[in-house]
């Protein structure tokens, strides 16, 4: 039996300081993260795999541990609790700060349950985080403690897989699967575990849409499925939805509608890898009313009262990647103030060694 | 409702997180190797100083001339004219060589440059040398060097957009592109007095990929079973037409030179394990493919200019998480005094559990598996050729 226990409201407002004041953001104890994944746990608990939520809500895609354009989201489309927010996954890997980009969803996500939601991506899995950079980064960052890694990939194991909003629009990760007619199929799975490699949880984190194609078809990769247009309709009418909105797929302007808004992907990660050049947006859905559209509707070709707000990277990586610093989050020891709550856990890391010279 | 009432007991926390404010001093350690090669380029990008190989980032000019003055590498009188007060619209550099090494002439932007230099100048000593260490947003840079005869340009351009991805596939590929083509850029090398180029471009790449991959995922036979198995799954899927997923290229460049095979010429090693100073270094991605998060497969070119040779690798590196690992590399070298060109074509390719037993006992061994210069060291090499051309 799980006993719960909770950290008052001042704390999670202490933690957000530490992430949100500095400059690199600082990490938080792993015990301090230890104890926010066991109250996040035991909140995500009571969460069904599909989330019903309300419009207004700004939805969100990958982002990939761009700490900084993440800030840059809140920037241009508000702050929570201001802004009801839906995350669609792929928080880590990549990006230089996977860990605070993590812990700060962490903490908003406890601090204002009924305005930050977030769902389940393809990288928030054991296996995924240790191949794409995650788990080096704790491992770099914490020297070599693993700890913080099982933490965080143990709570990825409790986020719900998708969100419907006002009943007619569902949100999830990746896309649909051959075998899930109903939403209430995933209504029903246990999600409490890793990503599997088949069934529905698996397609629903992996799958893409193809606008070329009508029925599914298997990835020529030998796993995975596209879906095309028959298919999302039909879902689209046995579920009673208008729309699917997705993340999983890079694209240079920021965003895609296939067929006309049925189906739209949102991108939330400028210049990818801090080197491709791409924009990214957030879609930000004031209504779901099915009344005339607007020219920017038209031209977006999204639904009435749906806006991708596009943008571009924050300002703030060009200090970091151009003069080569603030990469890490750690913070030298003049900079601790022993008063500090976290000083001796500062104090404690040391600095990383330096790389060698190669040829 | 409840919730945001609550909330407005506490404004004033809100406005400063809207507001993250500046602290002074960041530090750097590396993070992941993205990191880490950036950092390397950037010394790769100072001035020589010295036959030290484990040169420490120092914006400190002050020792340079007690290095230098000992070995056979030069850091020398420089002079720099520059037209207008902050941007640099034309630039010449002068090299004045100590006896040993030979004086190259050299031209920065390159004498058929066309338009503005971009090329950035040194923090410490004003130099204009090679790119900015890292692409500002957007991303149009256009470096370029002559040494000699030659001239060296590398164009870096943003990934291609759906319009531009769509018109390829129109009119030149049938099957899915990468996740990210940067389309528009490119490295490339002329002899200016022939006209002789060799250029390495994403599109050309693409060109030489084969119409089909043996190679699956390695949950594929697992994913198989289990979807026979379903119910509900009645009919048997399509699948999408066959392709080269993993985008492994038969590229060796585009060129005009005529080369040659031949069995008793090599790139010469020792050359370029002189600690020469690097007049240019770039390096750019061509393509980019995540393999639906099974891994990575990368085309990137990589160029550095000494005063009397160049080197440009040209790599392909392919991970398929748990089943294989590849290299193709070229490797360009060109002796900037005999005109003498080299071509050298590198296979290499390993089982992915043969790789894990050469890491067994790391802490994180799946880091070294990102790093395609450790696989490249580690891994067999099935095949090496090389060619010859002189201009």
């Amino acid at each position: 039996m799980t006993v719960t226990f909770s950290v008052p409201r001042f704390d999670l407002d202490y933690c957000l300081e530490q992430l949100l004041k500095h400059k690199p953001p600082r990490l938080l104890p792993p015990q301090t993260i230890e104890q926010l994944c066991h109250m996040l746990k035991t909140e995500l608990l009571k969460e069904a795999n599909i989330m019903s939520l309300q419009s207004p809500i700004t939805i969100v895609g990958d982002i990939h541990g761009q700490f900084h354009d993440l800030l840059e989201i809140f920037e241009i489309g508000g702050t929570p609790p201001n802004t009801n927010y839906l995350f669609l996954g792929d928080y880590v890997d990549r990006g230089y700060y996977s860990i605070e980009t993590i812990l700060l969803l962490i903490v908003l996500k406890l601090r204002y349950p009924q305005r930050v939601h977030l769902i389940r991506g393809n990288h928030e899995s054991r296996t995924i985080t240790t191949n794409y950079g995650f788990y080096t980064e704790i491992v770099t960052k914490y020297g070599g403690n693993t700890e913080v890694w099982s933490h965080i990939t143990d709570l990825f194991d409790y986020l719900p897989l998708g969100a419907t909003i006002d009943g007619n629009i569902f949100a999830t990760h990746g896309g649909l699967s051959p075998s899930c007619q109903q939403l209430d199929q995933v209504r029903a799975l246990d999600r409490f575990r890793e990503i599997p490699h088949d069934g529905i949880m698996a397609d629903l984190v992996w799958s893409d849409p193809d606008p070329e194609i009508m029925d599914f078809k298997l990835s020529p990769r030998g796993a995975g499925y596209l879906f095309g247009y028959d298919i999302i309709t039909k879902f689209c009418r046995e579920n009673d939805l208008i729309q699917l909105v997705r993340a999983h797929q890079l694209c240079n302007e920021g965003y895609i509608s296939y067929w006309g808004g049925q189906c739209l992907t949102v991108w939330s990660a400028p210049n990818y890898c801090y080197r491709c050049g791409n924009k990214a947006s957030v879609l930000e859905i004031t209504h779901s009313n099915m009344q005339s559209k607007t020219n920017t509707e038209k031209q977006q070709q999204v639904l009435p009262g749906q806006y991708f707000n596009v943008f571009d990277a924050s300002p703030e990586n060009d200090i970091d990647t151009e003069s080569g610093k603030g990469v890490n989050g750690f913070i030298t020891d003049e900079n601790v103030n022993d008063s500090e709550i976290f000083a001796d856990f500062f104090k404690s890391i040391h600095r990383g060694k330096q790389a060698e010279y190669f040829l | 409702m409840e919730e945001s009432n609550k909330d407005n007991n506490n404004r004033k926390q809100r406005q400063t997180f809207a507001k993250p404010f500046l602290v002074g001093s960041i530090n750097a350690i590396e993070v992941t190797q993205a990191r880490e090669m950036s950092r390397l380029h950037t010394i790769g990008r100072l001035p020589a100083r010295g036959s030290k190989l484990d040169v420490k980032h120092n914006t400190s000019s002050s020792s340079t001339t007690a290095d230098t003055s000992s070995t056979s590498s030069t850091t020398s009188t420089r002079s720099i004219t520059s037209t207008g007060s902050s941007s640099i619209v034309s630039t010449s550099t002068d090299f004045t060589s100590t006896s040993t090494t030979p004086t190259p002439t050299v031209s920065v932007p390159a004498k058929s440059h066309q338009g503005a230099c971009t090329n950035p100048q040194c923090n410490c000593c004003g130099q204009v040398i090679i790119p900015s260490p890292q692409a500002v947003f957007p991303i149009k840079e256009e470096p370029s060097i002559s040494v000699n005869d030659w001239s060296i340009f590398s164009v870096k351009r943003p990934i291609l957009n759906s319009v531009e991805i769509d018109t390829l596939n129109d009119t030149r590929f049938e099957f899915p592109l990468p996740e990210m083509i940067f389309g528009h850029s490119l490295m490339r090398i002329i002899h200016e007095p022939s006209g002789l180029h060799i250029e390495f471009n994403a599109v050309d790449a693409l060109d030489s990929l084969e119409s089909d991959s043996n190679l699956k995922v390695s949950y594929h036979e697992e994913w198989l079973e289990a979807r026979k198995k379903k119910k509900e799954v009645k009919k048997d899927l399509d699948v999408l037409k066959s392709y080269d997923w993993t985008y492994s290229p038969n590229y060796k460049g585009s060129t005009s030179l005529a080369f040659i095979p031949t069995n008793d010429k090599q790139i010469p090693i020792d050359r370029l394990l002189q600690p020469d100073p690097i007049l240019f270094f770039d390096e750019c991605v061509l393509y980019e493919d995540e393999l639906g998060d099974n891994g990575i497969g990368i085309l990137s070119t990589k160029i550095r200019v000494m005063p009397t040779c160049l080197l440009l690798l040209c790599r392909f590196f392919l991970r398929i998480d748990g089943v294989i690992f590849r290299i193709r590399d070229v490797r360009i070298f060109i002796d900037l005094e005999t005109n003498q060109v080299l071509r050298e074509y590198k296979l290499q390719e390993m089982a992915y559990s043969e790789v894990v037993k050469l890491v067994t006992g790391k802490t994180d061994p799946k880091k070294l598996f990102r790093d395609s210069n450790w696989v490249a060291n580690n891994i067999l090499v099935i095949l090496v050729t090389t060619e010859i051309a002189t201009v």
